[in-house]
């Protein structure tokens, strides 16, 4: 019960959040210099042409009218068309979004299953050889995780992996020429393994390797430096202090740290989805991956404005959808939240 | 009754430099009987917190010995210094921090019940309502987090914890000295009842001697490391006598109107306690009384008058 009550105030939140973007983005496609609707044109356009797609754009008419325009039909989900692809930018976006999101979902799941229970061996009580070799390896990735940019280092590991030694396939996307999928959600993992197309599953988590490999190695340095932080700081405090004087487990009191960097984590880890939807541009392109990231390139190279508003507005939904995630994951993590309403 | 006694207690805290550490705690030895409040006293970084967590285990000695209830636990392995634990407690300074966020005030007070082991269930619950009523709260409490509280009902929390399981002996960490003004008096007062009801020791650990003089029955003045006063609370605050103690007192508000100002000061500021030499006094550089010879040996603690001890070689009663 209470649960929905938080549930229901957040939502509420939601709306200006979102009429803020809305207000953002149709006022910036306003201000660029030049015309939208000239560029959208070409110069071959008459003046009168011209016209029109300016008025398909709804760019004409009082400011008030225009913005009318605009909220009608973001609400019956036209974003307009992509001139560049001719096809309706929503269609262009379903169509390319599940690859990223695929690709993010699957690096930050490693990154938190894998990486941060690795680092919080590294930092925990005592002696020990995997904290020994948990440490030193850790030492040794935090110094180079800041040093590599991330499309250089899916470069150099395509000239290794895949030129020379032959070990990946060819960097051509989610699936090597040839091996298909049958399109239900356009994750071509799920997808796969739902149909039972093994040699398309096995094929695209070949793809995958690398630029996952990459994702993690650059950017999920970021969230367990941020947990390890936390995770030193709730070690020395005098809570964790009491515990040992009154001698609980050592279990028990790792057990106290670790949930105790649970806030920083999701908090570190939101933040890097919602980056990543954009951010992960470079990597995307260098593997030819066909996400979000790699159209929303192709629209600001073409001045695509209306794929490029249809971008942004996605991935500030996007954003919008994992922040009340984040709250409400708060919420269940956190009972102080819940007694403070 | 003797509760604790310390002999000899070093730490040294190695620094990343090699060759280099940090000299914490220097040859300290005191006791504390049942029933007694033991106050230390000294400037921030004199070692008294090193002290207090020594001896309950939240660090190791470099060297020294720890007598708790008339046994030697210094040698003691973990396991064995289990059984001591229930009865070796301790407040902290910050009342927030101390208190596990993640848990109802119930979970708190229970924790070293249940590690102690010698209730059952419901013998538990009963005595985390009766340390509550102790600390002059109650069960309407049970269930509230550390962050609902005020920073008062938050120390009475932590201190309920520490009594919990009956313990001769509380190292009470300055556990009023970040408390807002109006619950400093409050919880002095609170400490002063629990012992008159309880019996237990107190080990007082404060850099201000108008709270110290409020609680204590002894004091020791420490200066890097080292105890270089001790006596009983009268005699130290009528006839403060070493020239550390004199400038502490002298540098002191009191709230007392008539108090005559001393005017004694030292020179300068407390020397690093990086590799601190000890064939000399270290207040050396810093004391209008220093001769020649003070800077040769290191004065020992020597009682001038009735369990009044100095440490110094010019002070003469
Ligand atoms: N873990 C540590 N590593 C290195 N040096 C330390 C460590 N803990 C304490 N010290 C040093 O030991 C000395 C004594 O510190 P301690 O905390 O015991 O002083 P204190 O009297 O409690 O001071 P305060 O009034 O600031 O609490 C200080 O110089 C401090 O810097
Ligand atoms: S021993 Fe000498 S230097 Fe040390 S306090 Fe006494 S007079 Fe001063
Ligand atoms: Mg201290």
């Amino acid at each position: 019960m209470k649960f929905l009550k938080y549930l229901g105030k957040r939502i509420v939140y939601v709306v200006p959040q979102f009429l803020g973007v809305l207000v953002v983005i149709f006022t910036l496609v306003r201000l660029v210099p030049g015309d939208p609707a000239r560029l959208m044109a070409g110069t071959l356009v008459s003046p009168e042409g011209v016209e029109i797609i300016r008025k398909k754009m709804g760019l004409t008419g009082p400011i008030y009218q225009q913005f009318w325009v605009y909220l009608k039909n973001v609400f019956h989900g036209d974003f307009g068309k992509s001139w560049y692809t001719g096809n309706e930018v929503i269609k262009d976006i379903a169509s390319r979004l599940p690859a990223t999101l695929e690709l993010i979902v699957i690096s930050l799941t490693i990154t938190l299953l894998i990486l941060l229970p690795i680092a919080l061996k590294s930092i925990a009580e005592g002696k020990g050889v995997v904290k020994n070799i948990a440490g030193k390896s850790l030492f040794f990735y935090g110094l180079t995780a800041g040093c590599f940019p991330d499309f250089w280092l899916g470069l150099i590991l395509i000239l290794v992996f895949f030129s020379k030694l032959g070990w990946l396939p060819a960097p051509v996307g989610q699936l090597p020429i040839g091996i298909s999928t049958t399109k239900i959600t356009g994750m071509v993992l799920l997808d796969s393994l739902v149909t039972a197309n093994w040699p398309a599953f096995i094929a695209h988590i070949k793809m995958l390797i690398l630029p996952v490999f990459v994702l993690i190695f650059v950017y999920g340095s970021g969230i367990m430096k941020v947990s390890l932080v936390s995770a030193t700081s709730i070690q020395k405090s005098d809570y964790i202090n009491f515990a040992k004087v009154c001698a609980l487990p050592p279990k028990q009191i790792s057990n106290y740290v670790k949930r105790g960097t649970y806030p920083a984590t999701v908090t570190m880890t939101a933040l890097m989805f919602g980056f990543l939807i954009g951010g992960a541009v470079l990597v995307e392109n260098v593997f030819s991956w066909g996400g979000i990231g790699q159209y929303a390139v192709q629209s600001v190279t073409n001045t695509d404005y209306t794929a490029i508003q249809g971008v942004v507005l996605i991935a500030a939904v996007i954003n919008i959808v994992i922040y009340v995630l984040v709250d409400i994951i708060y919420f269940l993590v956190d009972p102080r939240i819940e007694k403070l309403g | 009754m003797e509760v604790l006694r310390v002999e000899n207690l070093y730490k040294f805290f190695p620094l990343k430099k090699k060759g280099l550490r940090v000299h914490a705690i220097n040859n300290v030895s005191f006791k504390i009987d049942s029933n007694e409040t033991l106050g230390l006293v000294g400037e921030s970084g004199c070692g008294k917190t090193t002290i207090g967590r020594c001896i309950i285990r939240l660090i190791e000695p470099s060297s020294g010995e720890i007598i708790l209830l008339g046994k030697n636990v210094t040698k003691l392995k973990e396991k064995a210094f289990r059984d001591f634990r229930p009865q070796a407690t301790i407040v902290f300074q910050e009342p927030y921090d101390a208190l596990n966020p993640r848990k109802v005030v119930r979970q708190i007070i229970e924790a070293p019940l249940i590690s102690e082991n010698r209730l059952n269930k419901y013998e538990r619950l009963e005595r985390v309502k009766e340390v509550l009523e102790m600390v002059e709260l109650d069960e309407t409490y049970f269930d509230k987090y550390p962050i609902q509280l005020t920073q008062g009902e938050q120390q009475r929390i932590g201190i309920a914890r520490a009594i919990a399981t009956k313990p001769k002996l509380i190292i009470l960490d300055e556990p009023t000295s970040l408390l807002d003004i109006r619950f400093r008096a409050e919880t002095i007062l609170l400490l002063k009842r629990l012992q008159k009801e309880t019996g237990v020791s107190y080990l007082f650990i404060s850099h201000d001697l108008v709270v110290i003089a409020q609680l204590s029955h002894r004091i020791c003045v420490m200066y890097l490391g080292r105890i270089v006063e001790e006596g009983p609370t009268e005699l130290v605050f009528n006839n403060p006598l070493h020239p550390y103690t004199r400038a502490l007192f002298a540098a002191t508000l009191f709230p007392d109107p008539d108090q005559e100002k001393p005017n004694f000061q030292l020179i300068g500021e407390v020397p690093s306690p990086v590799n601190l030499p000890s064939d000399r006094c270290n207040l050396y550089q810093r004391c209008p009384m220093a001769k020649e010879h003070c800077s040769r040996e290191l004065p020992m603690l020597k009682e001038l008058e009735q369990n009044h001890k100095v440490a110094c070689f010019e002070t003469k009663l």
